[in-house]
């Protein structure tokens, strides 16, 4: 009984650890050149979405502190953006504020996306993840979703316009059937089959 | 012999406790991230869907380690007489068992406690 008292006080130790740790965390640089912070209207972001008409474009939307978000922006990084090589392809991460993440989070994360064509924002207002909450019928958080654009796609409301093509890399978790679930490959080929119809 | 099948069950038990409590810590916020670093929460997000059969699978190695290490032995006429199992041995298996039931609840008490509009 002893070993078992004793054993449950190591781990509620390691998890007070842990959770004191995440507070203090990694404090964000204000100067941080790696991400834009988006205002109220997102506009950073609508102007550079459409800036880039005429190209195919991927939008992440994504948790800093989510395993499942991380993973999806890894595999799309790898996936998606490091075998496709076309100028005509943009990409925008946009960090939200979900499953307890914060601005504060970001500086261990943004390196998962590299690629030259991407930007990263964060979600300041929490505005973006409540335009495609609503636009995707989420009933929960708004995370962990890969959308494609094709190269018509134009922002001209307040909202974003719906994506052409999208996946959800918690579809296991979702209470009713929204998107499949991430496959980055998949993705790769639906980005491929759009960057060719513009082509054509 | 059976020392080395307690020690290989505990280490069975415990490594299955581990890797349930990542596959279930994954996705419980900035704690995950802070106990895992991005890529231990990134690989734990892919042990996510095997979450149930590693808590299954985790638990059976865990009752066997139990039922091994604390089992009453009678030793047969001639034979050398039962040793208990060591403390060490006790201590790994307890801490595995407060990991599995970590990670039973995990999710759910990071739902009520610090995430805000449920969790991913």
């Amino acid at each position: 009984m002893k070993t078992a008292i004793r054993s449950l006080a190591f781990i509620s130790l390691l998890f007070v650890v842990a959770a004191t740790a995440a507070r203090i965390g990694s404090e964000a640089d204000d100067s941080d050149p790696r991400y834009l912070v988006l205002d109220a209207d997102a506009e950073a972001l609508r102007a550079r979405f459409n800036d880039d008409l005429g190209k195919t474009r991927v939008v992440m939307l994504v948790s800093p502190t989510c395993g499942g978000c991380l993973r999806g922006a890894d595999q799309v990084q790898k996936k998606v953006l490091a075998k496709i090589d076309s100028p005509d392809l943009a990409a925008y991460a946009v960090w939200v504020p979900a499953n307890g993440g914060r601005e504060r989070h970001l500086p261990r994360v943004l390196d998962l996306v590299t690629d030259a064509r991407a930007t990263q924002y964060w979600d300041d207002y929490d505005v973006v993840e409540e335009w495609y909450r609503v636009m995707l019928e989420f009933d929960g958080p708004c995370a962990g979703v890969f959308m494609v654009y094709g190269p018509e796609a134009r922002w001209d409301g307040e909202s974003p316009p719906e994506p052409d093509y999208w996946e959800d890399a918690h579809t296991d978790l979702r209470a009713v059937y929204l998107a499949p679930q991430l496959n980055a490959r998949r993705l790769a080929e639906v980005v491929r089959k759009q960057l060719q119809r513009a082509s054509d | 012999m059976g020392s080395a099948r307690n020690l290989l069950s505990m280490a069975g038990g415990a490594t299955a406790a581990l890797t349930s409590v990542g596959a279930s810590l994954c996705c419980a916020g900035p704690a995950a991230i802070a106990v895992m670093g991005v890529n231990g929460a990134i690989f734990a997000a892919g042990l996510r869907p095997y979450r149930p059969i590693l808590l299954i699978g985790s638990f059976l190695l865990l009752a066997f380690s139990h039922w091994s290490v604390y089992r009453r032995t009678v030793a047969r006429l001639g034979a050398a007489c039962s040793v208990r199992a060591g403390r060490i041995s006790r201590v790994v298996l307890w801490i595995a068992t407060a990991m599995w039931v970590a990670a039973l609840f995990i999710q759910y008490f990071a739902d009520l406690y610090w995430l805000e509009g449920g969790t991913l």
